[in-house]
């Protein structure tokens, strides 16, 4: 740790998070877990979870201290029993009354904001740093509402262009109602910047077009390849072509915008982010990031789905490697408060639907 | 010998490094505290369960947190205290490599299996239990979505219309009527010789298909392999397998992101060629069923599909079907 005397007089020091997990030790650990997952038809799936999760926890490390996962298999497995009971549930009656099943999903949409809460609620209350465990605002509702389901709505006819807005409140929901014991987090960023976050990355994408365009005309030109459908090997060239480039474009074009976009909120979002004395520092790169997202892909397809505990551990060293507490060295200022308990059903169903709370 | 554990008082966050003293007898663990000398017996703590290389957790009755970085310390004070730590063995499966060998082959072949043969036949049941009036839905729609893009107006006389139509309800009147067969003609152009079999029982032939053939029975027995496709409700088959394969790859990565749905997709492909091909060979096998119920030569479908193998370009019948010894073979095996 270097410490620097700032203006102010006070010592701060500049504190990266670590990650110390390793591809082939979470291998073992993956296939371990997907084996006893089916040898148990899906009853291990929570097990696997919460030693997937501490694993990933317990490498984490800042200030020397790893962090916990506390929830209990069993917790997990009620949720996931409830989720999958309510999705067959639902299949059953879209299939014998399809109009009733859409009113199911009116209804579970008006539930949408509660799981949500109640999924951060489970999962900041089971997370801890030094034994101070996190907690989550739990009367987010109504705030939850307006993110996940209002703003969403609106933006259907704005043409996308509350998209920044609808990511500057979720952050602002992720990080303003979230505590570390009895310390409150606290944002402050700049709507703009989400916004130049938006233009930039829109204008990385048109770029990247028009010189895939321009690369691609001059080969076709350089290679002399027939535009008519004079020669049947042309019309076969052609044929070939057109999908390949279209895959390509939808497979490696279209990523590169989100993962740009996301990246560079994140890097808005927590570079405004303080808890107590403590500044964070988000130094994400749109290019390496892009990197090790395609050769992450490249290496799963390539061995069937082996690489994925590797592709994983990388794509986490990176993201922790590039968050930086700056603050006073000593980190013990933290008081723990009172401990709630917290039931598991909406962190269950919030990853089965998929809810992006925020976050790359 | 002594141990660096970091202690944690579970009420602020201030870490504290202590020199952790096991007893020799494995009764007893305790180390110094500022003044204060802390002793803990060992079977009144709580041990976490080894997770490769991180540190140990141990909770002590008090409501404190020591983290142990040296493993090997806290399992030798496992075995020899008899401490309950549930979930031990996992990380004696983890450590072994026979055991993650074992553990990759039982995976790809569950995989392999379940992809290969149980899913098929979970969506040929659930395939079954849809009534046909819901195949009927997904028909018209796609017809007027192929005449847009595709197809133009036939060109063959009303006379070879009749009698194709003909031969047509021929194979279909021996089939359930609860599909609405119904044989349309359209102009392939872009696609060439081809026939395809929407799931609501209409059958595409195109005029190309018609100009190569040499005789009625050549069609007839392509009407009858489309049929078999409707019969054996193989579109329905197919939409509901690739989604269920789609959530394997989910359920095995772990992962609902749009990254593990593209890592997935060439599995999938791989997947699906090979379903389609079982399909044909289903087809096929309808085909060759109905051509000696009538008394038909199958023949007459080989020689079909040889003139076809001659003349066709990328995109006509054979490349939505398999090749021509593949299915040769189904037809001069039996
Ligand atoms: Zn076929």
């Amino acid at each position: 740790m270097n410490t620097d005397s700032s203006s102010t007089g006070e010592p701060s020091s500049r504190m990266p998070v670590e990650f110390t997990g390793r591809g082939g030790e979470y291998f073992r650990i993956w296939i371990v877990n997907l084996v006893l997952t089916i040898l148990t038809l899906g009853i291990y799936s929570a097990w696997a979870k919460v030693r997937t999760k501490r694993y990933f926890y317990r490498n984490t490390i800042i200030g020397g201290s790893p962090f916990e996962y506390h929830a209990r298999p069993i917790q997990i497995l009620k949720g996931r029993a409830m989720v999958v009971g309510a999705y067959l549930a639902y299949g059953l009656v879209n299939y014998l009354n399809p109009i009733l099943g859409f009113i199911v999903i009116l209804v579970f949409l008006g539930f949408l904001p509660w799981l949500v809460v109640r999924a951060s609620v489970f999962n900041a209350r089971n997370s801890s740093w030094r034994d101070i465990r996190f907690n989550f605002n739990p009367d987010a509702k109504a705030e939850a509402a307006k993110v996940f389901l209002l703003f969403p709505f609106l933006s259907i006819f704005t043409l996308g262009l509350l998209t920044p807005y609808i990511t500057y409140r979720g952050w602002r929901f992720a990080i303003a109602n979230a505590r570390l014991g009895t310390t409150s987090f606290e944002i402050h960023a700049k709507l703009g910047k989400y916004y130049a976050a938006f233009f930039i990355s829109l204008l990385m994408l048109v770029g990247i077009l028009v010189s895939l365009f321009i690369i691609g005309f001059l080969t076709l030109q350089r290679i002399g390849l027939p535009y008519g459908p004079e020669s049947m090997s042309a019309m076969r060239m052609q044929a070939m072509l057109v999908p390949m480039l279209a895959a390509a474009f939808f497979i490696l074009v279209i990523p590169i915008f989100f993962i740009a976009y996301r990246a560079l909120t994140r890097n808005a979002s927590l570079n405004a982010t303080q808890l107590g004395p403590y500044q964070f520092e988000s130094t994400l790169h749109v290019g390496a990031l892009c990197w090790i997202a395609f050769s992450n892909l490249l290496a799963i397809v390539l061995s069937v789905g082996l690489l994925m505990p590797w592709a994983r551990v990388r794509i986490t060293r990176y993201l922790a490697t590039n968050l930086i507490m700056h603050g006073p060295p000593d980190l013990d200022a933290f008081v723990q408060g009172t401990r709630l308990e917290a039931r598991a059903l909406g962190e269950e169903a919030s990853d089965f639907f998929d809810v992006d709370i925020g976050g790359v | 010998m002594d141990r660096v554990a970091y202690f944690y008082d579970g009420q602020g966050s201030s870490r504290t490094t202590v020199r952790l003293k096991i007893d020799c007898q494995m009764r007893l663990i305790k180390f110094q505290l500022g003044q204060e000398q802390k002793r803990y017996r060992t079977n009144d703590l709580v041990i976490s369960p080894r997770l490769g290389s991180t540190p140990r957790r141990i909770e002590t009755p008090d409501g404190c947190i020591l983290d142990v970085p040296d493993n090997e310390a806290i399992d030798q004070l496992i075995n020899a205290s008899e401490i309950p730590v549930p979930g031990r063995w996992i990380h004696r499966l983890e450590s072994k490599f026979r055991y993650v060998i074992l553990s990759v082959v039982i995976t790809v072949l569950f995989v392999w299996l379940l992809a290969g043969y149980g899913i098929p036949v979970i969506a040929k049941h659930v395939a079954f239990m849809v009534p046909v009036t819901a195949n009927s839905v997904l028909g018209e729609d796609v017809l007027v979505a192929l005449d847009k893009v595709i197809f133009s107006e036939s060109q063959l006389s009303i006379n070879d219309k009749q009698k194709l139509t003909k031969r047509f309800f021929s194979v279909a009147e021996s089939m359930s009527d609860d599909y609405k067969f119904r044989l349309v003609f359209r102009r392939g152009g872009k696609i060439g010789a081809n026939a395809f079999a929407l799931p609501d029982g209409t059958v595409i032939l195109t005029d190309e298909l018609v100009e190569k053939a040499q005789t009625l029975s050549e069609v007839e027995l392509v009407l009858a392999h489309e049929l078999g496709h409707v019969v054996y409700r193989h579109s329905l088959r197919q939409v509901i397998q690739s989604s269920t394969v789609a959530l394997l790859i989910m359920a095995i990565t772990g992962d609902v992101s749009s990254a593990a749905v593209l890592a997935g997709a060439l599995p999938t492909l791989l997947v699906e060629s090979h379903y389609s091909r079982e399909f044909e060979k289903e087809a096929d096998q309808f085909a060759y069923d109905y051509a000696m119920a009538r008394g038909i030569s199958p023949r007459h479908f080989i020689n079909l599909l040889d003139r076809l193998s001659d003349t066709d370009g990328d995109l006509g019948f054979l490349s939505t079907h398999p090749s021509v010894q593949d299915r040769s073979q189904i037809f001069s095996a039996q």
